[in-house]
């Protein structure tokens, strides 16, 4: 792997459920959703808001 | 109405994120309510103390940062363009996602992806048009290992879709453009009647969509669920060939759509995928192509340093690259073809259907697939799993012959002689192939006890020049010894 640069702004909104087999403390995460922005240089905050309302209209 | 309790008041939610700056933390818990929460990080483990509430699941939002060290390799590939490729296997989602990074807790997974202009997406699922960039979608559960996206500049070639009852499920070829004419030539020819022939002989492919993409994976190839990434370099030597396509495919099914619960049952993900790499050759071209596959994975097993371990090996629990050895791939090959030996092609096919159907977007066990497979073969395989599983090593015999003339008899004599600590194995029909000079050919089965020696006599109409052992490979031993007495 190359030396990177790079810094990926990553922002991930995890869905869980404690429906399924017991994992740690009981919960099993039944769904990700990861909101990936690769940036080249400081977070843009623009994109927490995204990640927000992109959780919130979760059916 | 009721609703059940299934988070308590100080239930900690922990997930793997290595390396990472966590900026906080909410969680959702009614649509209309929503609390910062308190975190821990220490960057390793991402400790999230939960509200106690009684709906039955929660929304978490992580807002995080960093430079992975591991699992999204951002850099340049061989043509010298700078591309973004996951490559999560084992445990190294957890460099860059936040996850529960372990093959027993399968979850969906949806990416909003941003990339530079110019390049191309792919991730697992179905594309689907995002507010803000990218967004692929993966409606069955996969483990967190086949969790990936990548990104860069590439050519896409549509081939034949499948046809899924209703469904048309897309199979793509993702290629750096200088690659895509060989790729869609040669590995990936007949990347759809690898499909149709995995859905004639097991069931539905389990995905939305199918693509076969270039990549920086570290490995040959990797499986990762509806998005399978190949090593670069193969494609540019252009020594790229079916068999790792074949391999890949089969996971699609195989540790992707029914995973290993756990590591040290990895074979189940790559035994059968190295298994029905020759199963899929043998559909397209003929027997012959299984028949040397099983014979290059038998040579491979012998000649490797893992003989003295079981396929199960619970050792290499907790250090899953060691398990990628010649016990998982090539042995656990053979236990599939053994176990179709041992019952018969229509239940072994059956069997199968049937652990895919039970176990598609969940995991299994060693002990789930024994079941059903008893069930369908309607016998007990407790001795067959436990010697090939969890019992190291394979038979090696010795094996003696005498004819008697007078009574046109040949008396055999077989003698286990593998390591005491491997145990002994039980060999319900190895075949003897009895040749006579002039073209006479008789063959009788016998069976090996995992007793002492085994002794038979055959009724045999000629005087046998030669004494052949398993003609047809189909066990995993090896004839240390045949002699005439």
């Amino acid at each position: 792997m190359e030396c990177m640069r790079t810094v990926a702004s990553l922002l991930a909104a995890l869905v869980l459920s404690g429906q399924a087999v017991a994992q740690r403390s009981g919960i099993d995460v039944t769904g990700y959703w990861f909101m990936v922005t690769p940036r080249f240089g400081a977070r843009d905050p623009r994109h927490r808001i995204d990640a927000f309302r992109a959780a919130r209209h979760r059916g | 109405m009721h609703f059940e309790r299934r988070v308590t008041a100080d239930s900690v939610l922990t997930l793997d994120l290595v390396g990472m700056t966590v900026d906080s933390v909410l969680v959702l818990y009614t649509l209309h309510s929503r609390s910062m929460r308190q975190f821990s990080y220490d960057g390793r483990l991402l400790r999230i103390t939960l509200p106690s509430v009684k709906e039955p699941g929660l929304d978490v939002v992580v807002w995080y940062y960093g430079t992975p060290q591991d699992g999204l390799i951002i850099g340049s590939n061989a043509h010298g363009r700078r591309v973004a490729f996951a490559d999560n296997w084992p445990e190294r989602a957890r460099f860059w996602l936040p996850t529960v990074d372990h093959p027993s807790d399968k979850a969906i997974a949806r990416f909003s992806i941003r990339a530079p202009g110019g390049w191309r997406v792919v991730a697992n699922g179905r594309l689907t048009p995002g507010e803000d960039g990218r967004e692929w979608n993966e409606s069955h559960p996969v483990p967190t290992y086949t969790m990936v996206l990548g990104a860069g500049e590439f050519a896409v070639s549509q081939h034949r879709p499948v046809i899924n009852g209703r469904d048309t499920i897309p199979i793509q070829v993702w290629t750096y453009p200088e690659d895509s004419a060989f790729a869609d030539s040669v590995p990936f020819r007949r990347a759809t009647e690898i499909i149709e022939v995995m859905q004639r002989l097991i069931g539905p492919f389990p995905y939305e969509k199918l693509a076969h993409v270039q990549s920086s994976t570290k490995f040959g190839g990797m499986e990762n669920s509806s998005a399978i990434f190949y090593a670069e370099k193969p494609y540019i030597e252009r020594k790229m060939g079916e068999g790792v396509v074949r391999h890949e495919t089969a996971h699609q099914w195989f540790g992707d759509a029914v995973t290993e619960r756990d590591w040290p049952d990895i074979w189940l993900s790559e035994g059968f995928a190295t298994y029905f790499d020759g199963v899929i050759g043998a559909a397209l071209d003929g027997d012959s192509v299984l028949v040397n596959s099983m014979r290059a994975n038998a040579d491979s097993y012998f000649k490797s340093d893992v003989t003295d371990r079981p396929i199960v090996d619970s050792a290499y629990a907790a250090d899953p690259i060691k398990l990628l050895n010649a016990n998982s791939y090539p042995k656990g090959a053979w236990v599939l073809h053994m176990l179709r030996v041992t019952i018969g092609d229509s239940a072994f096919f059956r069997g199968l259907r049937t652990y895919y159907r039970t176990y598609r977007d969940s995991t299994a066990t060693s002990a789930d697939l024994q079941r059903v497979m008893e069930k369908e073969g309607r016998t007990d395989l407790g001795w067959f799993f436990h010697q090939w599983l969890y019992q190291p090593g394979y038979p090696q015999l010795d094996v003696s012959w005498q004819y008697d003339a007078g009574a046109q008899k040949v008396m055999v004599g077989i003698i286990q002689r593998q390591k005491p600590e491997w145990g002994r194995f039980r060999l319900p029909a190895v075949t003897l192939e009895f040749r006579g000079n002039n073209g006479a050919l008789l063959r009788r089965d016998v069976a090996v006890t995992s007793g002492g020696e085994t002794a038979a006599s055959f009724d045999v109409p000629f005087a046998p020049a030669e004494v052949r052992v398993d003609p047809d490979g189909k066990l995993l031993l090896k004839v240390t010894a045949i002699s005439r007495r």
